[in-house]
């Protein structure tokens, strides 16, 4: 398995183990972007690499940009959701240890690096806010 | 342990005149010209119009990309096609500072969109429910040609200098 899948993975993991996100998407954590899911279903949040390379310093150790954002139906969830949801993904994942033997990875680093405006997604009737984080894993 | 020294670097920088903060903006004003044209470069694409993209099934995410064998599709991926021009419009560019404060001189670039008169720039920036985000903007600050290029012209222009290069900010 790549490094990139694998921190998806681990990504996705630590999300639906999560008691507060689990509430609002049960395991709907998509580990590609929402544009290439068939059907999907929502309340959800999709996971998206955006870029990847070989860091330039340390053997083995890779560098990415993920992007995960959050979809919740306008109809069913107000602002405040999308905010105590983003709110709780952000201290599951923002400058956190993460490390899973059972796939074998190993996060150097994950920071949130740049956050979008919530918007209204006329294409599925949800509630989007996006917001990019920064990775290192081996 | 407190830090001292910060007032006279900024004193010997003020001392220095007026000349060197001058200096500094020129320089700046300059790298920024040259992220301006790499973002209008991004987003001025004329090889398909918006009927020709409509007839591929608006190809922009990544299971169309691999179902119809489009992988490459633009490259790199973030960049967009003008097609009224309107975005292109909104586009600005400008320089802020530079400043002095605590020891520490600061200048900043940017080149932005005015979202309020394109409301979809945010869909394409950040992605829709049928299309992953193109980032025409931090795609060229995060490109390492564009950035050794700029790094060796403010290495050569401004020495002992610490450089930052940050995609969308919106915060």
């Amino acid at each position: 398995m790549s490094p990139e899948l694998k921190v998806l993975e681990k990504i996705r993991s630590v999300l639906i183990n999560d008691t507060t996100v689990k509430s609002y998407i049960k395991d709907r954590a998509y580990m590609e972007h929402i544009s290439s899911v068939d059907r999907p279903e929502y309340p959800a949040i999709s996971l998206h690499l955006m870029d990847s390379k070989a860091a330039d310093n340390v053997p083995d150790l890779t560098a990415m940009m993920v992007q995960v954002d959050l979809w919740l139906p306008e109809k069913t969830h107000t602002s405040d959701d999308v905010l105590t949801l983003y709110a709780r993904v952000r201290a599951l994942l923002h400058r956190q240890n993460l490390t899973d033997t059972s796939i074998g990875v190993t996060f150097g680093q994950i920071l949130e690096s740049a956050t979008g405006p919530v918007m209204f997604d006329e294409t599925n009737g949800c509630r989007h806010l996006p917001a990019r984080y920064r990775i290192t894993a081996i | 342990m407190p830090i001292s020294g910060g007032e006279t670097v900024a004193g010997n920088i003020r001392n220095f005149g007026g000349g060197f903060l001058k200096h500094v903006k020129v320089v700046m004003i300059e790298v920024t010209a040259d992220l301006d044209k790499e973002v209008t470069k991004n987003m001025s694409l004329t090889d398909h119009t918006i009927d020709d993209l409509r007839a591929l099934g608006h190809p922009y995410s990544e299971k169309r990309w691999g179902s119809t064998g489009m992988a490459g599709f633009h490259d790199p991926y973030w960049q967009v096609h003008k097609q009224s021009g309107r975005l292109l419009r909104s586009k600005d560019s400008g320089v802020i500072g530079p400043s002095v404060a605590a020891g520490e001189l600061t200048v900043k670039g940017y080149v932005r969109l005015n979202e309020v008169d394109v409301e979809y720039a945010n869909a394409i920036i950040w992605g829709n429910g049928r299309m992953i985000p193109r980032d025409f903007l931090s795609g060229s600050v995060n490109n390492k040609d564009f950035q050794d290029r700029t790094k060796s012209y403010l290495v050569k222009n401004l020495r002992d200098l610490v450089l930052n290069f940050k995609g969308v900010e919106t915060r």
